[in-house]
């Protein structure tokens, strides 16, 4: 049930609930898993890489049937490709479908980003060039898939290293008219805000400020990696302090959404994951409770 | 579809996989900045294309990493990618055509030895395939009692958790070390023939015997009657269908527990 807004507008996030502080479900932390009362989990949800499950009926699977059946799963992929100028993947599409029969995800979420054409993939989140040929392009994808899954899809701002010349309008813009032209919510990836940031020189605040806040189904917590001419999204440690910052600032505007710790190299033992997703907990009351003085 | 569209997206991933492109072109479509001009941007998405596709082969091969070094291995793995463009969007299918490119490229006159990384991989990849598929762990089954090789009519099959090979080499302890992180183990030159199977969500190598691997080839993923097989096994390895069963008899209730067979 839609979750009517407060202050009488849209209902925020797409009616979807918020899970709380929940962190990816990754391979080395399944035998915790498996050998843990649920109970002491310290988590109120997970994410999964769709992609590392689809087709799989190991291991991995008898974990995720496992913990989809005491927590919330929702489903993060890589491969929609939903800004591609090819055809959407129908074979993808199918498989990711079936795997959200199975799992029951709350919501299904890809990236703002095209992974390849011409049947080649580059398994990276190639940037969009932001046009209004390319956003119309989108829109209509946008309703193909959700048309296909049954339910609105979420999209995550990806982390970019380039920007194309004859740029017509700023990547918060563009996701913010997709957003609401294409009925679709946004999953807002406040280290990728950080990392664009730095890369292309653009107030990171400024960005967060101009998105809809009510179309903020979902947030991202990550480290990256400093290269000295610029960021790395590498997932790869903690989180920043300029991205407390960030999340402070975004969940003042939400009001509050599920909040994901990604961690994807050099993956930690469990108790250090679950004491950096603390810090997403303690941040949390004391943003919120800054909202009436920043709104 | 949108044409311009298409053609940015084609010349950038051209150039992506290439790893180059020239640079008026770069500098006509990529804004670039004071921080990090046009060609260092379009170079982190080129360099990024090869890195993840080398390390998803390090990943999925390391039992070849540990035999040839980490040098040879990247060798190999270069000239993969530089031929094989990947064509799906699973990372998992990425290498799955890995074994067959170095058999292509093998030197002519590289000695027996010449055949060892593509029969590495190919175990190596069979054993990905097996942690992968619906197993037999999920049914719950008993294992088959030893008198189901008596019983005229039985059906068995292999699940999909199963692959059957024969390999140029016996690569048991170089897969062994490579579990354990141990050192390099070069394998033995000789033929073996394997089955790579799941038991209690464990995936092992089975050693087997010439009538055994015929025997578990008939009887296939299809399945089929165990006597049948056992004819067919006879007549593959010289040996009479009845001595087949007696050791049969013997075999099927380890097997299947092992995972190898189940009733069809």
């Amino acid at each position: 049930m839609a979750r009517e807004d407060p202050k009488g507008g849209r209902a925020p996030r797409l009616g979807l609930p918020d899970l709380g502080d929940g962190i990816g479900l990754r391979d080395p932390h399944f035998a915790h898993l498996m050998a843990t009362d649920p109970a002491a989990w310290g988590v109120d949800w997970f994410e999964i890489l769709s992609e590392n499950f689809l087709g799989h009926r190991g291991y991995a699977a008898l974990v995720l049937d496992h913990v989809a059946a005491h927590r919330p799963v929702v489903m993060h992929g890589v491969s929609l490709s939903i800004g591609s100028a090819a055809p959407l993947d129908t074979d993808y599409l199918d498989q990711l479908a079936a795997l959200a029969e199975r799992v029951k995800p709350v919501w299904i979420s890809d990236h703002l980003c095209w992974t390849g054409i011409a049947g080649v993939n580059s398994h990276d989140l190639l940037p969009m060039p932001l046009t209004e040929a390319s956003l119309t392009h989108v829109i209509a994808r946008v309703h193909q898939v959700q048309d296909r899954l049954g339910r609105p899809l979420i999209l995550e701002n990806p982390s970019t290293y380039l920007q194309f010349t004859g740029a017509q309008m700023p990547e918060w813009e563009y996701l913010g008219r997709l957003a609401e032209e294409a009925g679709c919510g946004l999953l807002l990836d406040v280290n990728n805000v950080h990392v664009s940031a730095f890369n292309h020189g653009f107030d990171a605040a400024y960005y967060i400020e101009a998105l809809p806040a009510e179309r903020i189904v979902q947030i991202h917590l990550a480290g990256p990696r400093d290269c000295g001419t610029h960021l790395l999204d590498t997932h790869d440690s903690p989180v920043l302090a300029p991205v407390w910052a960030l999340y402070a600032l975004a969940m003042r505007r939400t009001g509050g959404v599920s909040t994901l710790l990604e961690w994807d190299a050099d993956i930690p033992p469990y108790e250090e994951l679950l004491a950096e997703l603390g810090k997403a907990r303690a941040h949390r009351p004391v943003a919120l409770a800054g909202e009436g003085a920043h709104a | 579809m949108p044409e311009a569209l298409a053609a940015l997206q084609s010349w950038l991933l051209d150039g992506i996989i290439v790893g180059a492109a020239r640079r008026e072109a770069v500098v006509a479509r990529i804004a670039g900045d004071g921080k990090l001009d046009a060609e260092g941007r379009f170079a982190l998405y080129a360099g990024g294309y090869r890195t993840r596709l080398l390390e998803t082969l390090r990943d999925d091969y390391p039992a070849l990493r540990l035999l040839v070094g980490a040098t040879v291995f990247d060798l190999f793995a270069s000239s993969y990618i530089a031929a094989h463009p990947s064509r799906d969007f699973s990372l998992y299918d990425y290498g799955a055509g890995f074994a067959d490119h170095l058999e292509a490229t093998r030197p002519a006159n590289g000695g027996p030895l010449a055949a060892l990384p593509a029969a590495v991989v190919r175990l190596e990849r069979a054993r990905a395939e097996v942690s992968r598929a619906e197993g037999i762990e999920r049914e719950g089954r008993p294992p088959l009692p030893a008198d189901a090789a008596m019983r005229p009519g039985l059906r068995l099959k292999l699940p999909d958790s199963v692959r059957l090979l024969t390999l140029g080499f016996d690569l048991a302890p170089l897969i062994e070390a490579s579990e354990r992180g141990g050192k390099a183990v070069v394998p033995e030159a000789r033929e073996t023939r394997v089955a790579v199977a799941r038991s209690g969500w464990r995936v092992r190598l089975h050693a087997l015997e010439p009538w055994l691997h015929f025997w578990l080839e008939a009887i296939g993923p299809g399945g089929a009657d165990v006597h049948e097989a056992a004819a067919a096994a006879g007549r593959a390895s010289g040996r009479p269908s009845g001595a087949l069963i007696a050791d049969l008899f013997l075999w099927i209730p380890g097997g299947s527990a092992a995972g190898l067979v189940v009733a069809a």
